[in-house]
């Protein structure tokens, strides 16, 4: 019949209707759509942060073998059967091995072959003849070197400060030495190796001099030997680095009498892969090792810890790509409930634009119920009609979901799978988008004319079902537990941090509960008693009329309101306070932003000053028989530099270390300021007064302490107190202490100035690399997820509003024309509207802000994601999301009554009181 | 059997229906009692409030009296469900609003509107009705016109046609002539009585004398009780 069969036509005529059911399907759709794209890029992203932070040799497939030094004959001194065409070929050989098992496994390059050994330098350097030279051949290496001189034909390229340690340059001869000369003798059947003293050596022109690698920039394509070039940290002697070509390599071998490792790799040539990619690359490794496995067992180190694995082939894209679907899995129970609930905050405001389109087609609707057509036929009227709609605004959610994840996501890589199942997700909001379209033009055309009382119906609307919803909330809460963590740390994988789903799941029941009984008992109280107040200005007199007359549609703009509000700032708390605390835990497990642990005591560079304090730290001391940690620190700059918030104590750290001031309460011996029992200041775990303290066995701090307890300390690890004492207390015992530079501010530029200052660090630990690795990555981008949804919930109000201003723009346009006659004036009438908007949206306001702040006090005990590292929860109140909100109400309620006076004002009256609808 | 061939479309007995509005209660209808026979146009007329438009959804059955019954086109309406009251009404009701436009699908034409009519009734072929309804109304020229071509007395009249293809037992109108000049009126009226003629019981709601007086019986209210009928 016509109007069903011209139904998806007949929606062009409205347009307002059609804007509103396009951007409430996309509202529903968005969540549903990038859930899917969300978690896979999330995925992306921890698996590139791992592959970027590794080094690249290490992600493809690679194997190692030997070259073997020449035979005994060789050994004992004579000339042997040195053939260094022999190593040519072992060399080739496996390498063409390895590509051909290489070929079938993608994204992985060309072979690149490192030959290594270890030799010795020259012998006249005094002290350093025996330290060994690194001669390294790898292909490509002249093309990350810089070249100071040369290169002048073939030879050794060795690096500018070995060059001046050893006065060579290019065109000198340099002369390496291999294995020590001997001879083996049969004594009684058994053999007996003589050494004569004397070196097999070669003799090689230094070719070019390079820039040392440690005065550069970290290049990635050295990364695997790193630890050669820089040498244990801490170290001041200078590791030598010498290069040669592949074939001066080979050829110098058999002289040197020296075993070499050839190490065949094949890097990975996409690092910014995704997941399916990672997948099949791991496959392709795996199948890789197998065949080199099958290998004559000479050709390839099996790998010692990692049995049926060639010894180089330790890729670690396998781990990075398991991890990154633990990372997937952790975020599953905060992500599911946060989509459904903007899945189903979205289905209301499809709901709303049904019953736009329901009033909006009144009279045909009522036109055709009269005249016997069914609730259901109408119902599938609407389907008919707003099926292109919600499919424009479906697509359109889609994309923007996709669009979104890839611009503002973790990572724009996705996986494969994510765009079917984002397309998955799409249709299934479709669906219950049409579902909702029928449903609730369906009810809502059962009334239009069918005015038959049903006092059954009317019970059934009565029943506060929401109640339902606050009553689940406890078992729920007891049910979905209290879990945080993620994968088996005993497994290899290990784990990761997630926001327990119950933090989620039962305040949305919450909110969704106290809002619909807010708005239930709101609508009686309007339809009861507030219709009877009669405010004096004639706008109030106006806006309340309108609120009164329209109780429900008021409830429903205040509620709209409050329900993403409130989950907003639930998020936004939550949020805030998971990663403070666990900031706060990380800052206060290391101290400070980045603690320097130094080889020795050196001055604070004067880049550092002023944000650095030295602490000299004793593990292990035996306070009052408690285990403690002893931290020797600066009175004057400790409470600058340390991490400390006052939140955790109720005090400043300042206040806290009054009693190891000089002249300071507690007195003692220096530091102290007086005689008597050196006062420290410790944290509970270690009995106060006076105390015996003791470091592995000997008395420390005179033997005798008086301890002033507090709660917290800086630096105090799970299970240990910490103690603080000013650092010349320790007296001799601080050549025992390790010493720690403990900086605030940006880790990098810290760290780049240590390196600028050349101090001699042994060890470096940033607080927020704690908190910023694969570990706590899913609770980042939960994070980032919550966040996403509270502009989606923006998005909804403002879609809200707009359906109210558009469903009452008719009744508005003829009241203002009437009024206008009865001499209201444009302002009074702007001033009406925004009272009628106001009121919903700032009672929507206020009501999302207390239940927010309700919930988040009552479940703030569990933000705490590590129960076991101090301090307990800490709560930040999310001011400035709160004021944003609050500001965007405001604005979006003065906006939306200008605009909507403004559409009234341009009311032709004639036309209007023509109107019939 | 023709409607004609009934000797009543409407029986009325008894008939209660009381509102509760903010806790009071409000009698609309203090027991009704009317009969309407097959081909006979009835003004339903009587100062507002006196329950008029109460009557004729009651007749409509859009709504469902306290007490009594009402028997159309020898259903019970009362004791209908939901589900037999919109059958009924499919089957044997016709419906016009005040508003000319409230009657009409903007988007049909005349003819269109003759089409989804006969679709709604269930019958297969009714062009040759189509055709004969149209020509009965005078609005054979009109048949391909959309109802914003029309004029508001031409907009009424195709209401009728479309209320009243099948044709139904009961064709009921609220207030038809409300919105119409005194030219349109009459030829609304005309058409009223064609259907009349051919065996529907009209029932028209008004204020409009006219009505009254070119209808074949008049039923005066007042305070929910048929005052006169004559």
């Amino acid at each position: 019949m016509a109007p069903w069969r011209r139904g998806p036509i007949l929606l062009l005529r409205r347009g307002g209707v059609m804007v509103a059911l396009v951007a409430a399907a996309l509202v529903a759709t968005l969540p549903a759509a990038a859930a899917t794209p969300f978690l896979s890029s999330s995925r992306s992203a921890t698996l590139h942060h791992q592959i970027a932070a590794s080094c690249q040799w290490t992600l493809g497939a690679g194997a190692t073998g030997q070259l073997a030094p020449p035979g005994d004959q060789a050994l004992r001194g004579g000339s042997g059967n040195l053939a260094p065409q022999d190593n040519v070929a072992q060399v080739a050989s496996r390498t063409a091995k390895a590509s051909a098992a290489a070929r079938s496994v993608p994204l992985l390059g060309s072979a690149e072959t490192t030959l290594f050994t270890a030799v010795q330098g020259p012998s006249e350097v005094a002290g350093n003849a025996d330290f060994p030279v690194y001669l390294i051949a790898r292909t490509g290496a002249e093309n990350h070197l810089q070249v100071l001189d040369g290169p002048r034909g073939t030879g050794v390229w060795i690096s500018d400060e070995y060059a001046n340690f050893v006065h060579l340059k290019v065109g000198d001869q340099i002369t390496l030495y291999g294995a020590n000369k001997s001879t083996v003798t049969q004594v009684d059947g058994q053999s007996q190796v003589h050494f004569s003293g004397d070196q097999f050596s070669t003799t090689l022109p230094v070719a070019a001099v390079y820039r040392d690698l440690r005065d550069l920039p970290d290049d990635p394509w050295w990364c695997d030997l790193k630890t050669v070039y820089d040498g244990p940290q801490g170290n001041a002697a200078t590791p030598v680095v010498a290069f040669v070509d592949q074939a001066a390599f080979l050829n110098a071998m058999p002289r040197l009498h020296l075993s070499a490792q050839q190490v065949i790799t094949f890097p990975l040539t996409d690092p910014n892969l995704n997941q399916d990619q990672a997948r099949r690359t791991v496959a392709g490794v795996a199948r890789f090792n197998k065949a080199l496995l099958q290998s004559p067992s000479s050709a390839f180190y099996v790998n010692p810890n990692r049995p049926g694995t060639p010894s180089s082939s330790g890729s670690l894209l396998a781990q990075f790509s398991a991890r990154a679907d633990l990372a997937r899995r952790s975020m599953l129970p905060a992500v599911v409930p946060v989509t459904a609930a903007g899945v189903l905050v979205g289905l209301l405001v499809v709901a709303a634009a049904a019953m736009f389109w329901v009033q909006r087609r009144r009279r045909e609707l009522t036109l055709l119920s009269a005249h016997g057509v069914s609730a259901k036929a109408l119902a599938l009227k609407a389907v008919a009609e707003s099926l292109p709609a919600l499919v424009v605004g479906t697509v359109a959610g889609w994309g923007a979901a996709w669009g979104l994840v890839r611009w503002v996501g973790p990572d724009p890589v996705l996986s494969r799978e994510a765009a079917p199942w984002a397309a998955v997700g799409a249709a299934g909001s479709l669906v219950a988008a049409v579902l909702v379209v029928a449903l609730v033009a369906g009810v809502a055309c059962r009334s239009l004319t069918d005015q038959v009382r049903s006092h059954h119906h009317r019970r059934l609307r009565a029943v506060p079902y929401e109640l339902v919803l606050l009553a689940a909330a406890l078992p729920v809460w007891r049910a979905l537990g209290d879990s945080t963590v993620t994968g088996n740390a005993s497994n290899g994988l290990g784990t990761a941090i997630h926001v327990p789903g119950r933090l989620l799941i039962v305040p949305i029941m919450v909110v969704a509960g106290v809002t619909i009984l807010a708005a239930r008992l709101s609508v009686t109280y309007l339809r009861r008693r507030g219709i009877r107040r009669t405010p004096r200005t004639p706008a109030a007199f106006l806006s309340w009329r309108r609120i009164g007359r329209q109780a429900v549609m008021t409830a429903v703009l205040a509620g709209a309101t409050s329900v993403p509000i409130a989950l907003a700032i639930y998020g936004a708390t939550v949020t805030g306070s998971v990663h403070t605390t666990v900031a706060d835990e990380a800052r206060l497990r290391v101290g400070s932003d980045v603690v320097l642990t130094l080889t020795h005591r050196v001055p604070i560079p004067a880049s550092l000053r002023g944000q650095a304090t030295e602490v000299l730290r004793l593990d292990g001391a035996m306070i009052g028989g408690v285990q403690t940690d002893l931290l020797g620190v600066d009175p004057g700059s400790f409470a600058r530099d340390a991490y400390w918030d006052n939140r955790l104590d109720g005090a400043s750290l300042s206040d806290l270390m009054a009693p190891i001031r000089p002249g300071g309460a507690g007195g003692g011996g220096a530091g102290g300021g007086g005689a008597g029992p050196r006062t420290v200041v410790a944290s509970a775990q270690t009995p106060s007064g006076s105390q015996q303290a003791t470091w592995t066995g000997d008395e420390v701090l005179g033997g005798n302490v008086n301890i002033v307890s507090t709660n917290l300390l800086p630096a105090q690890r799970t299970g240990y107190p910490a103690a603080l004492v000013p650092k010349a207390a320790l007296g001799d015992d601080t050549q025992y202490a390790a010493v720690q530079l403990w900086v605030r501010g940006d880790p990098v530029q810290i760290q780049r100035a240590a390196k600028a200052a050349n101090l001699p660090v042994k060890e470096i630990l940033v607080a927020s690399d704690l908190y910023s690795n694969s570990l706590w990555e899913p609770l980042t981008y939960t994070f980032e997820y919550l966040t996403a949804l509270s502009l989606l919930t923006g998005l909804v109000t403002l879609v809200g509003l707009l359906l109210y201003l558009e469903a009452q723009a008719p009744v508005h346009r003829r009241a203002y024309v009437l009024l206008r006659r009865m001499g209201l004036t444009p302002r009074s009438h702007r001033r009406a509207i925004l009272g009628e908007l106001a009121l919903p949206l700032i009672a929507g306001l206020i009501g999302g802000v207390v239940v927010a702040g309700a919930l988040a006090a009552a479940l703030s005990g569990n933000y705490d994601l590590n129960p076991d590292q101090p301090p307990d929860t800490v709560i930040a109140v999310p001011y400035l999301p709160v004021g944003l909100i609050a500001a965007a109400v405001v604005a979006i309620a003065i906006g939306a009554a200008s605009y909507a006076q403004r559409r009234i004002g341009r009311a032709n009256p004639s036309e209007v009181l023509r109107d019939a609808i | 059997m023709t409607p004609s061939d009934r000797s009543s479309a409407v029986s009325c007995r008894g008939v209660l229906r009381t509102y509760h509005l903010d806790g009071s209660e409000v009698s609309a209808l203090r027991g009704v009692d009317l009969d309407l026979a097959p081909g006979t146009f009835t003004a339903l007329v009587g100062p507002s409030g006196s329950g008029k438009s109460t009557l004729l959804r009651l007749l409509a059955c859009v709504d469902r009296p306290d007490q009594g019954s009402i028997l159309i086109d020898g259903r019970e309406a009362a004791s209908l469900s939901r589900r037999g009251r919109l059958r009924l009404r499919r089957r044997a009701l016709g419906f016009m609003f005040q508003s000319p436009a409230d009657n009409l699908l903007e988007y049909l034409t005349v003819r269109q509107h003759l089409r989804l009519a006969a679709q709604l009734r269930g019958l297969r072929h009714g062009t040759g009705q189509a055709d004969e309804l149209l020509e009965r109304l005078g609005l054979t020229d009109r048949a391909d016109h959309l109802p914003r071509q029309l004029s508001g007395g031409e907009q009424q009249r195709v209401g009728i046609a479309f209320a009243s293809f099948g044709p139904p037992a009961l064709l009921l109108a609220d207030e038809p002539t409300g919105q119409l000049d005194h030219g349109a009126v009459d030829a609304v009226l005309d058409a009223f009585l064609a259907m009349a003629e051919a065996g529907v019981a009209v029932v028209a709601a008004t204020h409009d004398p006219a009505v009254a007086r070119r209808a074949h019986q008049v039923v005066r209210m007042r305070d929910g009780v048929i005052e006169e009928h004559s």
